[in-house]
């Protein structure tokens, strides 16, 4: 009875405000455990403040762990702490592309929901982001200077600065930390900004003292003006693409990109039903086609919303995971005293082809909320069939949604889906009568070897597009806001050359 | 050939243009088509500021044009969270040109000045200088209507002058100073954002010197100090500010430095 009041109490709502508010089930999301090869990172930022933790999914040998990173000042030992492994699964978790779900009714039956049937995507075994090997120190002389030297949790940390590149390869290549061939090149430039390297290597002892098995997530915080990501040192360590995944807090409004283009994933889009058991799976093609599409060299949107814990407005729409809290937040670096927290999730795959410089960040005052969701919807119940003309009119729309969903599904993904031709004519076998058009088939069950030559014909996709055109609200209004603008444009240049004669 | 002697007139039809076709690219290519209603606002705001100023005698007829652009302007580079915001750049905008006055010039391009004030006095407006991100065509585009635009208003050198100043100050910093590779100094030129605001924004003949050489010298001025904000004070967004900070300067240099006044629409009587 309860589920049923939700369901009528959705509608209501859908009634009243289609746009803001949502009412499917939350099925499954596509978190960041997918991705291979990847790294997570939490950005604060409040003027020239910055807090960066750095998530590392190090899966091999803890000895053989070992981390550079370029940072803008010599970084005192209480601006360095060691957070909660907890916290990066908790924002993901929250954050994560999500999948929901509405269920139609029989109109020949009473209504009724179905169980919810919960599927989440299992997770890839991660390849090993570092593979460095840590010796013991010597003390020859590179023009490098040890800035300080802090014993942090489980971690040595040394701050550096150097003079030349080729010294500070040689004194991290002689202290055991393997550094790629290139990486030289790659330093180069940091020293010559006077940028601070930022050494981590695992101290075994204290990693036994504390007994954590996992390497722990490292925080630093700095005061100024720059607002980026190093992201060059990785890229010399790795031949093929590395996915990063930024979570960014900001008391005013969306973190972007300064230097790339910050791209929305697709959102609130309805896929086959097929696609709930195994989501994500279909979340990571549709992020390396949407990546494909869009030149390999953008940082994707996935998430923007206002969190701050005291605001009362909708967190999530609908929630994969539970919000974060005020203690996730303090330990993040948020100041306890912010009036207003805005979270933004970006993610992008990089390489050394295509993302020559590193990231820059701003922070805006955009407070538009964003998230990637993607709908599926669970046809009517069948009991004893659709007998009645509604049950039929009923088919022949479910049939045409279907259709859509296939297309958008292809948009997407930019492939077919595997079983098209059985997910479309499914609920066929009900009607009376099969439509005469429907006798032509839209799509087939493509081969395996189909699938990855990529599917259907891409001129398709033009009427297709206009067709979503048609079918989506906030398209259709653009194409009208579109011919006014124009026509605005005619008349005042119609008008000017008329004051002037 | 009749209309493009009429184009020719008046280097405004090039630039109303060239601004509408990168908006329609926008529209359609990056997905813009959400902003739509703020763009209707900029353009409509800016065309009725105009009209009241026509209507109380303050400007001519066919600076209807120039409204335009400033609307397209506004449209390209400012966002925004709420229309009003639109609406109050689109006045700050043109309200400027009637205020701010020296010697029948006005200190800043409308624009410009739109832009940079409403991002500085309230919190709900933004530039996003990598929207363009960094496609070729965008640049060869913006560099073709940008042709165009300068050679009809004769005003090509200030693009030139500022481009080169800000291209090798860059190439000295990235390429030779620090040693990165050069598809670093390629990836800031290869920006959209930075053409757009090359070509449109700081040529506009009513805000740049009269007098060619010290012209040339203000570009290139200004391209110093573009390259210091960007560079050395880390602001992304430095070419708006620069040219904000730099443009009142120039009615006092055309006081000292005269030269023949720049006019639209040429004094020549058509045979």
């Amino acid at each position: 009875m309860k589920t049923r009041s939700l369901f009528f109490l959705c509608l209501m709502f859908l009634a009243f405000d289609q746009a803001s508010a949502f009412c499917g089930f939350y099925v499954a999301k596509a978190d960041a455990t997918l991705f291979n090869n990847k790294s997570e990172v939490i950005l604060v930022r409040d003027g020239e403040y910055t807090v960066i933790t750095m998530g590392s999914d190090f899966k091999g040998d803890v000895k053989d762990f070992a981390m550079v990173v370029p940072v803008p000042v010599v970084l005192a030992r209480q601006d360095i702490s060691i957070v909660d492994r907890g916290m990066f699964d908790r924002l993901d978790a929250y954050s994560s592309p999500r999948l929901a779900e509405y269920y139609d009714y029989n109109p020949c039956q009473r209504p009724m929901i179905e169980e919810k049937d919960f599927a989440y995507p299992t997770s890839d075994n991660m390849d090993e982001s570092a593979n460095m090997r840590v010796k013991a120190l010597t003390k020859k002389e590179y023009g490098v200077t040890i800035e300080a030297q802090y014993t942090v949790g489980e971690y040595d940390i040394l701050l550096l600065s150097a003079t030349e590149s080729n010294g500070l390869k040689n004194w991290l290549t002689d202290n055991g930390y393997k550094i790629p061939a290139k990486a030289e090149r790659v330093l180069a430039p940091y020293i010559k900004s006077n940028m601070k390297f930022f050494v981590v290597k695992v101290n075994l002892e204290e990693m036994k003292k504390a007994g954590f098995d996992q390497l722990r997530p490292i925080q630093v915080r700095f005061t100024h003006p720059k607002f980026m990501l190093p992201l060059r040192l990785g890229m010399a360590n790795s031949e093929g693409s590395q996915d990063m995944i930024v979570y960014a807090f900001s008391r005013t409004g969306r973190v972007e990109c300064t230097n790339y283009r910050t791209v929305k994933m697709p959102t609130d889009k309805h896929i086959p039903l097929t696609v709930k058991q195994d989501f994500g799976p279909f979340y990571k093609r549709l992020f390396e086609h949407q990546w494909q599409k869009e030149g390999k060299n953008v940082v994707f949107l996935e998430y923007a919303w206002n969190v701050t814990p005291s605001w009362g407005g909708m967190k999530c729409d609908p929630c994969v995971g539970p919000p974060p809290i005020n203690q996730d937040f303090t330990m993040a670096g948020v100041n306890a005293n912010w009036s207003n927290i805005f979270f933004t999730r970006m993610h992008v795959r990089y390489d050394e082809a295509h993302f020559p410089a590193d990231l820059q960040f701003q922070v805006t005052p955009n407070t538009e909320h964003y998230q990637a969701r993607y709908v599926v919807n669970n046809p009517a119940p069948v009991y004893d069939g659709f007998g009645c003309p509604e049950g039929q009119e009923y088919l022949i729309s479910l049939h045409n949604k279907r259709k859509l969903e296939l297309d958008e599904y292809y948009a997407l993904c930019g492939l077919s889906h595997r079983a098209a031709k059985d997910y479309l004519s499914e609920y066929d076998r009900y009607l009376s009568q099969i439509p005469e058009e429907w006798k032509e088939p839209t799509y087939e069950n493509l081969p395996e070897e189909e699938l990855k030559k990529g599917g259907l014909n891409p001129m398709d996709s033009i009427p297709q597009a206009v067709h979503q055109v048609m079918h989506d609200e906030s398209k259709r209004d653009g194409v009208v806001y579109f011919l006014l603008l124009i026509s605005m444009v005619v008349l005042v240049v119609w008008k000017s050359n008329q004051t002037k004669s | 050939m009749l209309y493009l002697r009429k184009l020719q007139s008046d280097s405004r039809y090039f630039q109303i243009i060239g601004q509408s076709t990168f908006l329609l690219a926008g529209i359609f290519i990056m997905d813009w088509h959400v902003h739509l209603p703020l763009f209707l606002w900029s353009i409509f705001g800016s065309v009725a500021f105009q009209m009241l100023a026509i209507y109380f005698g303050l400007a001519d007829g066919n600076s209807l044009r120039s409204a335009l652009i400033t609307g397209l302007g506004l449209s390209l580079l400012l966002r925004v969270n709420h229309p009003l915001m639109m609406v109050s750049a689109a006045a700050l905008a043109i309200g400027q040109k009637f205020v701010f006055k020296y010697k029948g010039y006005h200190f800043w391009n409308p624009a410009n000045f739109g832009i940079g004030v409403l991002v500085l006095i309230s919190d709900q407006a933004w530039i996003s200088p990598a929207q363009w991100d960094h496609h070729l065509w965008v640049v060869g585009l913006i560099a073709v209507m940008g042709f165009f635009v300068l050679k009809t208003a004769n005003r090509w050198d200030t693009a030139l002058f500022f481009g080169i100043t800000l291209a090798l100050l860059c190439w000295v910093r990235f390429s030779w100073f620090l040693g990165w590779d050069w598809k670093v100094w390629w990836h800031q030129f290869n920006m959209g954002s930075f053409w757009l605001y090359t070509l449109f924004m700081i040529t506009d003949p009513m805000t740049t010197p009269q007098s060619k050489w010290i012209r040339r010298l203000w570009a290139v001025v200004l391209g110093l100090v573009t390259f210091y904000l960007q560079h050395f004070k880390f602001i992304p967004t430095a070419a708006v500010w620069s040219l904000l900070m730099m443009t009142p300067l120039v009615p006092f240099i055309n006081h000292l430095f005269p030269a023949e006044r720049w006019s639209w629409i040429p004094k020549i009587s058509k045979k």
